[in-house]
């Protein structure tokens, strides 16, 4: 037998340097609906919605998405990576970087960003996927979970090889036909890396913070390969009405975490809960909304409410209440066996900062619906998003800081 | 014969419904019920703990001859709840609103990252290695019905 120690778990600056990086995005997506709002929300094609939806997807989701993947891959799955330290700083660096090149890119229409972005982007994937898959197929641990790692991870790859193919494209350098590969790469990355993932962690976490029934075994044997066929049957049939299995799949994944959450039997409700069950709300809206988009209804409108819903109202709105738990948890399971005197968790957060956090986030996912019917709401949504920022990132460095502290004042145990 | 993974891990599942009775309680100020839980809910996790440091883990190390390797991460773990426990009673005999909520988020989120290690990686294992050990399953019996009764 292999093998295993599950104190490869990596040192908290790993995850953390993602984590702390993802606000930056947000803030940036805030700023770009005030200078800019009417131009995102003329289409979803406008260099201005293209660089807003990827300050959101390369940006936002994607630093905290491998910053979780570097935490939870050895304490969830035994898949412990090799020398996470090292590995962290390039793919850090290049995924961060690429990210804002590339919206520059998508925003001013510059060929150069686009290959730059490519290269840098496809860089962070280069080092980071051999090393995720070789750690995910050498552990000894097996569950649903692992499995949905693996497709995760998998459809990650194919999203950044589909959109670098269509950013050369772009750049002029790959012929323009691969534009239309769009579905594809959006598929790809919200339901097979994105949705996947968030599923992969949910089986874990769903039922830990609320004491709720564990996931169906029937949904998480075989939601994540299920995912896989819609997608396949998605871009191979050549209508557009056979995405609907995969929009079906997604919907039916946030009706199975509302039920768990419904069965839930801790009587406390904390902000995780209420993000959580906000976003698979979110989720329900954004597929019913895609439904109809499929079917030609709702013009312009309809395809920038749904991408509002399932960006901000469904990734952005678990990725927060993700947060809020997670990077207490680390610091102080780390601190703990170290240092006497530290803080509970709770106490490194601000509860009543983050309460009003979910208020405000709340109100820029309905801003930001509103402002696809009537334009002028896109700027109270950019106010609304980079005050979310501000208060997200501002509670984070507080943790940190109480982390910091009790590093310095206390004596070792 | 029951496999070892899910006997311990339906034990996980009946220390977790002690604990939220206790912070049901808690939430609702019934401090005696509240104490009364906590405390139920300690001796529990006190049981469960024994088995897996006094026979489960020991069985393991011998098959494996792995004793560095994730039983002492374990036992590392069981150490912080343990603290963290005898502060909950303490908080649930004090009447102690804010320090119990403190108290109990942390210990949650601790205990239940290590019942998702145990039940995903090490408990296989055991089922592999230890899950035809006599010892070990008479040790792991005694304690569902400990929990039953």
């Amino acid at each position: 037998m292999q093998a295993l120690s599950f104190e490869q778990a990596p040192p908290p600056s790993v995850p953390l340097r993602f984590f702390l990086t993802a606000p930056l995005f947000l803030l940036f997506g805030g700023l770009l609906l005030l200078v800019d709002g009417e131009a995102v929300m003329a289409s979803r094609w406008t260099p201005a919605a293209l660089g807003l939806t990827h300050l959101m997807t390369a940006g936002f989701m994607l630093q905290v998405m491998l910053g979780a993947l570097f935490q939870l891959m050895p304490v969830a799955a035994g898949a412990n990576l090799w020398r996470p330290r090292a590995l962290a700083l390039p793919v850090h660096l290049l995924s961060a970087l690429g990210a804002v090149v590339l919206v520059a890119a998508f925003h001013h229409q510059i060929a150069w960003a686009y290959q730059a972005g490519v290269v840098a982007i496809g860089g962070s994937v280069l080092v980071f996927f051999p090393a995720g898959m070789l750690a995910l197929w050498r552990t000894p641990a097996s569950s649903h979970s692992l499995t949905a790692f693996r497709i995760a991870l998998l459809a990650f790859f194919l999203t950044v090889l589909v959109g670098g193919t269509m950013a050369l494209a772009r750049a002029g350098v790959l012929d323009a036909q691969w534009l239309r590969l769009s579905s594809s790469h959006v598929a790809l990355g919200l339901a097979g890396w994105g949705c996947v993932l968030v599923a992969a962690v949910g089986y874990l976490v769903v039922p830990m913070f609320q004491l709720t029934p564990a996931y169906p075994k029937w949904f998480t044997r075989s939601f994540a390969p299920v995912i896989v066929l819609a997608i396949g049957v998605g871009m191979w049939v050549s209508h557009s009405a056979a995405w609907l299995p995969l929009v079906a799949l997604i919907a039916l994944f946030a009706g199975v975490t509302l039920d768990r959450q419904l069965r839930r039997r801790r009587a406390k409700l904390d902000a995780t809960f209420h993000f959580w069950r906000f976003a698979m709300g979110c989720v329900l809206l954004a597929c019913a909304g895609a439904a109809l988009v499929i079917f030609s209804v709702g013009g312009n409108a309809l395809p920038l409410a749904v991408g509002v819903l399932a960006i901000l109202g469904g990734f952005v709105s678990v990725i927060s209440g993700m947060l809020y738990k997670i990077v207490p948890f680390i610091l102080w399971l780390y601190l703990q066996p170290r240092v006497k005197g530290v803080p509970p968790m709770t106490r490194m957060l601000n509860e009543r900062w983050v309460l009003w956090h979910l208020r405000v986030h709340v109100a820029t996912v309905g801003a930001g619906v509103l402002a696809t019917l009537w334009w002028p709401a896109v700027y109270l949504a950019g106010g609304l998003m980079v005050v979310s920022a501000v208060l997200l990132g501002g509670q984070l460095l507080r943790v940190v800081g109480h982390a910091r502290k009790a590093l310095r004042l206390a004596q070792p145990s | 014969m029951a496999v070892l993974s899910q006997q311990m891990a339906a034990h996980h599942t009946q220390c977790d419904d002690v604990f939220a009775r206790a912070e049901a309680a808690a939430e609702r100020g019934d401090w005696a019920a509240c104490a009364q839980s906590a405390t139920a809910f300690r001796d529990d996790v006190l049981a469960h703990f024994a088995v897996e440091e006094d026979t489960i883990f020991p069985a393991f190390e011998a098959a494996t001859g792995m004793t560095e390797g994730p039983t002492r991460v374990m036992r590392g773990e069981h150490v912080q709840m343990r603290d963290l426990m005898a502060a909950l009673v303490a908080a649930a005999d004090a009447s102690d609103a804010e320090a119990f909520s403190d108290v109990a988020e942390t210990l949650l989120i601790l205990m239940q990252q290590h019942n998702m290690k145990e039940e995903n990686i090490l408990y296989p294992m055991c089922d592999q290695t230890v899950g035809n050990d006599l010892v070990v399953g008479a040790a792991i019996e005694a304690l569902g019905q400990k929990g039953a009764s």
